[in-house]
């Protein structure tokens, strides 16, 4: 191939626009387009698999919540809400006992293939990063009707499959104490507040689910108490709710476990924990206790941060309205609070010498 | 023979052979290297085998136990760990696998950018010695039982740097029972 550096300066200044062009190296260029091309096809590609995960997903579980709410879908004219190519969101409302039903799928980075790879290796060398994982998160909310029918309790079977993470992602779970039962499959545990809770919430037809999902159910949980750790009073309260979290493939079995698992859960489940949950006194005892202690450590806490501030406010006060004196001021001043400050240890002296 | 003291043989033995290797003869200079290369990659194939028998054991027996707390880091407390068999020696042998890398890339800078070849000798020995003496390879290598020493949690060797980044690691059922229930998750991290 031919270059500008072949011709004289007088050639190209003589050549028209076209010829120019043709002996121009196009190298750079060619490789530069087809990267971007390359990189698009794949980012197509990640993110139209991606698209499948979530579809297949949505889809196998739509027909339930159609059935049980009024309202499926982010609006009434669109079904699921995405937010990037790895993050979906879907939304139900309008059911009996339930206020609300958010289902959060978070799948891997597929879409951006660098980043991806870069995730894989960097999450084998800090444990701070997580490894990227296909994920579901539905989120049943009671409403305060059913609320208040109900006992305050955490109760949740957990995979032990990195169950440190999820005890240190969710406060809820932080509270309760895990055991092993034999009643479970071995590849779970028991992290409930009041192990008498098991009989009633644990049913026959729960664990035939959970059996046919062995490596795809990451955690069941009922919980009154928040997922983060509470930073103010308010969020102490109570507020009731169902939480699931999946693993999710494309592969058309797990769906229908999965699929299998969740429509229990709408159809029977939550209507069976608002019914039968009502403890005997001495099992809610240590429930309410195990608040009581939460409730007075954050205010404890609370108090000890006002108490601060309130502190440096007063300090800052005094250096402000020292600031603002003259300097013989100054002085007087601080002779005044000298005097005040011995005039109060005489005082003292003297009570004592009373006594 | 104590670990401590062996190593520290070693390491008199590894200096007085490397006083007498001519490592400006590029003869000496390649079997070294080459030395050390196969060391390296021996140590890591004994870590790959024992991670590869761990999954295959996959014991999801449950583990808890309260870490000692960093007090680097500004922890005061200790905190429970919750977690199985499986996972607690999959940490091990992935912290001993970047343990590798590490060491790795401080001899390869010593060694390509400084242009020493002593820590070359040094380091063709010493990391497969450390690896059949470490606890998880004791147990998943030599099938040795998990008891005393190699009771999981395993104990950290007692060094002159234990007083300054924290206790020891805790299994007594009373404190294990306090903490379980001390609501210490779903802090949110900025």
């Amino acid at each position: 191939m031919s270059s500008f550096s072949d011709y004289t300066i007088e050639e190209i200044v003589n050549m028209s626009l076209w010829q120019r062009l043709s002996i121009y190296n196009w190298k750079i260029e060619i490789f530069a387009v087809g990267a971007i091309f390359a990189y698009f096809i794949i980012y197509k590609i990640g993110a139209s698999y991606n698209d499948k995960i979530a579809n297949k997903f949505v889809n196998s579980i739509v027909p339930t919540l159609k059935e049980n709410f009024y309202q499926v879908g982010v609006t009434s004219s669109q079904l699921i809400a995405q937010d990037d190519g790895q993050h979906y969101a879907l939304y139900a409302s309008g059911r009996l006992r339930i206020k609300s039903m958010v289902a959060k799928i978070e799948l891997q980075m597929r879409n951006n293939i660098f980043m991806w790879v870069m995730e894989y290796i960097v999450s084998f060398f800090f444990d701070s990063i997580p490894t990227p994982t296909d994920e579901v998160t539905l989120e049943f909310q009671f409403d305060d009707e059913a609320s208040e029918k109900f006992d305050n309790f955490i109760w949740a079977i957990v995979t032990k499959d990195k169950m440190d993470k999820f005890r240190t992602e969710n406060y809820f779970l932080s509270l309760t104490k895990t055991t092993e039962s034999n009643k479970l499959p071995n590849q779970f545990v028991f992290m409930n507040e009041v192990p008498e809770m098991n009989d009633v919430l644990f049913t026959k037809k729960l664990s035939d689910n959970i059996n046919s999902n062995l490596s795809t159910l990451k955690f069941l949980a009922i919980t009154d108490q928040p997922i983060e750790k509470p930073a103010k009073i308010a969020e102490l309260k109570p507020t009731k709710r169902l939480i699931l979290k999946l693993s999710l493939s494309s592969n058309d079995k797990t769906i229908e476990s999965i699929s299998n698992l969740v429509n229990y859960i709408i159809n029977d489940y939550l209507d069976l924990i608002v019914n039968r949950s009502s403890f005997r006194p001495e099992l809610t005892r240590k429930v309410k206790k195990t608040r009581e202690i939460e409730y007075n450590k954050l205010k404890k806490q609370l108090d000890d941060l006002k108490r601060e501030e309130l502190n440096e406010k007063k300090i800052e006060e005094q250096k402000k309205l020292r600031a603002s004196l003259t300097p013989e001021e100054q002085q007087k001043l601080s002779k005044r609070q000298q005097e005040r400050k011995q005039r109060k240890q005489l005082n003292r002296q003297k009570v004592r010498g009373a006594m | 023979m104590n670990p401590a003291v062996s190593n520290l043989v070693l390491m008199l033995i590894g200096m007085q052979v490397s006083k007498r290797l001519d490592f400006e003869n590029p003869d000496t200079l390649f079997y070294v290297r080459l030395a050390f290369v196969v060391g390296q990659s021996l140590t890591l194939l004994i870590y790959l085998y024992v991670r590869f028998t761990i999954l295959k054991k996959n014991d999801l027996t449950t583990l808890k136990y309260l870490d000692a707390p960093n007090k680097m880091a500004g922890e005061t407390e200790s905190k429970l760990i919750t977690t199985t068999v499986k996972d607690y020696d999959l940490k091990q042998i992935d912290s001993s696998i970047k343990g590798i890398f590490t060491g790795l890339a401080m001899t390869g800078f010593m060694h390509l950018y400084m242009k020493f070849a002593n820590p070359l000798v040094m380091q063709s020995i010493t990391p497969i010695k450390g690896a059949l003496e470490s606890n998880i390879v004791k147990i998943h290598l030599f099938n040795s039982p998990a008891v005393g020493d190699l009771k999981r949690p395993f104990k950290a060797a007692p060094s002159f740097l234990s007083n300054l980044t924290g206790g020891d690691i805790k299994t007594d059922k009373a404190s294990i029972e306090k903490a379980e229930t001390a609501g210490t998750g779903g802090i949110k991290e900025e």
